[in-house]
């Protein structure tokens, strides 16, 4: 498994009361596919994938990237997202003054001569070749988001997260995009977070979140909107709350994992070689 | 071009560094421009008061004791430190000064000592000759010409001028030339004055100038009001008491301009970063360390810093030349310069400040820095 999570909680105080925003979710990603974490605004979806991306810290529980815990210090961290983490934000967040190209590199630790093959490679694929010497500020909206996925490619990254990537796109060029990311997830692993149920359409699996718990899963032959529903497993965001009562909240975290059961159960090594 | 260099950010926004780099400047070069003024200011006083450097005067005060010329003269001749008593008048003359008409010395001294005493001042005639006795003449240092706008020949005095404190109407028959840059040289026979208002300038022994003072304020002392009592420090204390006041609220004018300026400057700093936190974010985001960007940032402030800092002091040093063409020159006013250590010296307590407040502000804005919520637009 390349991630896997145990137990992760993201606990906050919003002025009055503890909040969980992530609850004690255990869960394993392969290292290719596409993984879908599905669930309305507010649902955590957001912050889980912050959690996975190394953004956040969880508040309890761990997260194992191929096999070793995240590293605990900032330097650990940022070694580990610019080298084996790629990741695509919400809104097109690019350096206005910089170029394409310097936007896609700003990922990256190479000189762009050594990196020109790659970034030129992603470029094509992207449909942004054209703009490599562009300004930020001369690019649609569409082109912008793409110019998001070469960066978060730049590094040639293990792992992919992104977030709602569709949300200020069109209908056709949001779909375009997905169909990119849909590409990438053969070679790589992607994790999407989306409320729009039709970005996921090929994913490999979907995790269902809903009040900071992952509530079901399933792969791609049951996103539909029936199976979603008649599925166990898969408990579609829009029908949770009327479905739920409030003693079904604790069984979440014995949700079963993708990949080798017990696999998160794994003995944590004593010290972190990523350090 | 490194995406991450400060270069890159400085030369591709230029149009939000050129205002920046520019307020700098100009806080800078009013700040320059009135410490050069007070320069200016002082040096013409300090100037004025080399001459008592080398003599010291007592000057009888009241009609009175205008009897009283012998018994002083002898007690001075008795000095043990003094090398050399010369009789003369002390009079005025004004000219123009950054804060309007001021009163310099003319020294009507005696026919026979003239010569000598102009050779210890450390005048040199340059034009003309000096002046004689009894003939209302005068000779003038070149600084005082030209800020009085005369040439040889022409003519000064209360007659031509009633603002004048140089009772009367003078020839100008020398150009003296020297240390002393303000003032002149008249001459008079002693024995045709007997009611004036007598001076005696005495020339301290070589290294002997405090002891000579000593027994100068030993002479004051028993002749009390009768007698004024003058020597270089009384003549710079004197000065900076008339400066002083001055001097304090153009000092006063400059420290709150500083700090209105170096605020305005923070804020302005402020915003800066503050406009550029998404950017940040994204980099930190992107993993890299905040220590990078924070050096990063510092380097931009620091580099844009330095260029103001260098930038301001050619804009003074330009208007400098200016002011020195149009206004001091004409009047032989102390020209002012940017080109000294002092003045480089005077301009670092800002930057130092500038630079400290940078380096609090910006670790202090990335130490409550969440990039995530900025990401996240809360």
């Amino acid at each position: 498994m390349l991630i896997q999570t145990r137990d992760l909680t993201l606990r906050y105080h919003d002025g009055t009361r503890f909040i969980n925003a992530v609850n004690k979710v255990s869960m394993s990603l392969p290292e290719t596919g596409l993984y879908g974490i599905l669930g309305p605004s507010g649902s955590g979806k957001t912050s889980l994938l912050y959690l996975l991306a190394g953004l956040k810290k969880p508040t309890e529980g761990q997260i194992l990237y191929n096999g070793i815990s995240y590293p605990e210090d900032a330097s650990g961290m940022n070694y580990l997202r610019r080298n084996e983490m790629g990741f695509i934000f919400q809104s097109n967040f690019l350096i206005d003054y910089l170029t394409v190209k310097e936007n896609i590199m700003v990922g990256s630790d190479k000189k762009y001569k050594d990196a020109k093959p790659v970034i030129e490679s992603i470029a094509m694929q992207l449909n942004i070749f054209h703009l490599l010497d562009r300004r930020i500020d001369q690019l649609s909206g569409g082109e912008k988001q793409r110019v998001t996925i070469a960066r978060a490619l730049a590094n040639e990254p293990k792992v992919i997260f992104v977030d709602e990537p569709t949300s200020s796109l069109d209908h056709v060029v949001g779909k375009r995009v997905v169909e990119i990311l849909e590409k990438i997830s053969k070679t790589s692993c992607v994790v999407m977070v989306t409320h729009d149920e039709s970005n996921l359409s090929h994913a490999d699996y979907i995790f269902s979140i809903w009040d900071g718990k992952i509530m079901g899963l399933g792969d791609k032959k049951q996103i539909n909107h029936s199976s979603l529903t008649s599925n166990p497993l898969v408990t579609p965001y829009s029908e949770t709350a009327a479905q739920l009562p409030p003693a079904i909240n604790n069984p979440v975290s014995n949700t079963p994992s993708i990949g080798k059961p017990g696999a998160v159960s794994t003995p944590l090594p004593a010290t972190n070689p990523m350090k | 071009m490194n995406p991450l260099s400060f270069r890159t950010y400085i030369l591709r926004n230029l149009n939000k560094v050129i205002p920046f780099l520019l307020i700098i400047s100009l806080s800078l070069v009013v700040i320059l421009m009135s410490k050069l003024f007070v320069q200016s200011i002082g040096s013409d006083y300090e100037a004025s008061t080399n001459f008592w450097g080398k003599y010291s005067t007592i000057t009888i005060n009241t009609a009175e004791f205008r009897n009283g010329f012998a018994e002083i003269k002898n007690e001075l001749d008795g000095l043990s430190n003094a090398e050399n008593v010369v009789i003369g008048i002390e009079k005025k003359i004004s000219i123009n000064t950054l804060l309007g008409r001021s009163p310099f010395e003319v020294h009507f001294i005696d026919q026979a000592a003239i010569n000598s005493f102009k050779s210890h001042v450390g005048w040199k005639l340059i034009e003309g000759r000096l002046p004689e006795s009894g003939e209302n003449e005068i000779a003038l240092t070149n600084e005082a010409l030209k800020n009085k706008n005369l040439k040889l020949g022409d003519k000064v005095g209360s007659n031509i001028d009633e603002d004048e404190d140089l009772k009367g109407e003078f020839t100008v028959v020398g150009v003296l030339e020297g240390s002393s840059i303000n003032g002149g040289l008249s001459s008079i026979n002693v024995e045709n004055e007997p009611t004036s208002i007598w001076t005696f300038y005495v020339q301290p022994k070589a290294g002997k100038e405090k002891e000579l003072n000593n027994e100068l304020a030993k002479v004051k002392s028993t002749y009390k009001n009768q007698v004024t009592y003058k020597n270089q420090e009384i003549a710079i204390k004197t000065q900076t008491d008339q400066f002083g006041s001055i001097n304090q609220i153009i000092w006063s004018i400059n420290v709150l301009t500083s700090v209105v300026m170096t605020m305005s400057i923070i804020l302005l700093a402020y915003i800066f970063i503050v406009s550029r936190l998404k950017e940040f974010a994204i980099f930190e985001a992107l993993g890299y360390q905040r220590t990078r960007i924070i050096l990063k940032v510092l380097t931009e402030f620091s580099f844009i810093a330095m260029v103001a800092w260098v930038l301001g002091f050619l804009i003074t040093e330009l208007v400098s030349a200016l002011v020195n063409y149009f206004l001091l020159d004409p009047v032989a006013i102390t020209p002012i310069t940017v080109l000294s250590l002092d003045i480089l010296l005077f301009s670092l307590p800002m930057l130092f400040i500038l630079s400290i407040s940078m380096i609090v502000l910006v670790i202090g804005k990335f130490r409550n820095m969440d990039p995530i919520s900025i990401i996240e637009q809360r």
